[in-house]
């Protein structure tokens, strides 16, 4: 636990290099390798095309057609095309905006189309990761008042296309690996557990472990999940529920 | 389901529905100023958040307060790697799903 900086020095940070000594190290750095992970090659998309995802997520909040859509009583009522940037096709920019702006209302039909439109289901979860992980960092500067890092520069090189051997659609909308199915190959997935939001990024490894080695530190760690009454954090277990929780409401969303 | 478990270990009380309302019923410490204060992050309220960061700080202190930025930022992750996957709940949940939806007004919707 850092120690307890002044009120004052709280407030007049402006990015997020400043809040260094004022936030958990293992918070920022979490931050900072989750960026550099974006930059280079994933499993389906170049490292240029996972900025390109990142720049699409942000340029949601120029996108008349996600804002109606968002405020529609049903998103199928709504027809017309995203305000995007052009550097990704048509359903890699609909599975972005959709998953940043409207997640709580999503379905299997609505993937389902995605992969009918040329999405490889491995690129669709990528990009699910990707989405997820610039809505919590952009959350988290937003929250604290400070201004999010630049975005990296792309490292050169390809994407591995690497799928699970023992991946498998059953009860989700695309395949995950479930505990008994990790394979060697696959590296680390999992622990004792494998809970059902551990498994939504399975199809796809590295934007597994790259997701949760974010939002750990966002939350708290997965050996204290079950410790109701954890001290690992400033604010209390109950606390840091309510805080999840009314999220979670606010995005429609059980977990 | 966590919320309800902490909370009863803690010897706090909180009503689920409160999640969803405007008027929080329970003994949380700071429960009004970190509800309001996670629904102006998730709808980007600039002037509501402005008003509550000086209150939290000196509520929770600047830790704290930190923790609770990370906390609604990790949810922004954590519901949409969920939501877009379409994965079920655990069968560990299932019990109290129902009860849960309920209570706390997230929306009856059948995405299937």
């Amino acid at each position: 636990m850092p120690d307890m900086p002044s009120m004052d020095s709280l407030l007049g940070v402006e990015t997020i290099d400043d809040l260094r000594g004022l936030a958990r190290d293992d918070l920022l750095d979490a931050h900072a390798r989750a960026w550099d992970w974006i930059a280079g090659p994933g499993t389906w998309l170049t490292g240029a095309e996972r900025l390109a995802v990142v720049r699409e997520v942000r340029q949601t909040a120029e996108c008349d057609f996600c804002r109606v859509r968002k405020d529609a009583l049903s998103p199928l009522a709504v027809e017309g095309e995203h305000d995007h940037l052009g550097e990704l096709d048509r359903a890699a920019v609909e599975a972005a905006h959709r998953v940043a702006t409207d997640s709580g209302r999503l379905s299997a039909s609505w993937v389902d189309g995605l992969i009918a439109d040329g999405l490889s289901d491995g690129a669709y979860i990528e990009i699910v990761g990707l989405t997820a992980m610039t809505r919590m960092m952009d959350a988290f500067a937003w929250a604290a008042d400070v201004e999010p890092p630049p975005l990296p520069q792309s490292r050169d090189g390809a994407a591995s296309g690497y799928r699970p051997p023992g991946a498998k659609k059953s009860d989700a909308w695309v395949a995950v690996v479930k505990l008994e199915d990790v394979s060697e190959t696959d590296g680390p997935l999992y622990g004792a557990t494998a809970g059902g939001v551990h498994q939504a990024l399975s199809l796809v490894p590295d934007s597994k472990r790259a997701f949760w080695a974010l939002g750990e530190p966002h939350y708290i760690p997965m050996d204290e999940i079950r410790n109701t009454d954890t001290r690992v954090r400033a604010i209390n277990r109950a606390q840091i529920e309510i805080l999840a929780g009314r999220t979670s409401a606010l995005h429609q969303c059980m977990y | 389901m966590m919320l309800r478990a902490s909370v009863q270990d803690t010897g706090a009380e909180f009503e689920l529905t409160s999640l969803s309302g405007d008027d929080a019923k329970g003994t949380v410490p700071h429960q009004n100023l970190l509800l309001d204060f996670a629904e102006a992050v998730v709808l980007r309220d600039r002037d509501s958040a402005a008003a509550l960061r000086p209150k939290l700080i000196e509520a929770l202190g600047p830790a704290g307060y930190l923790d609770a930025c990370a906390v609604v930022a990790g949810f922004h992750g954590f519901t949409r790697i969920a939501d877009a996957s379409g994965v079920p709940l655990d069968e560990r949940y299932l019990g109290d799903a129902e009860d849960v939806k309920a209570q706390t007004g997230v929306r009856e919707y059948d995405p299937r």
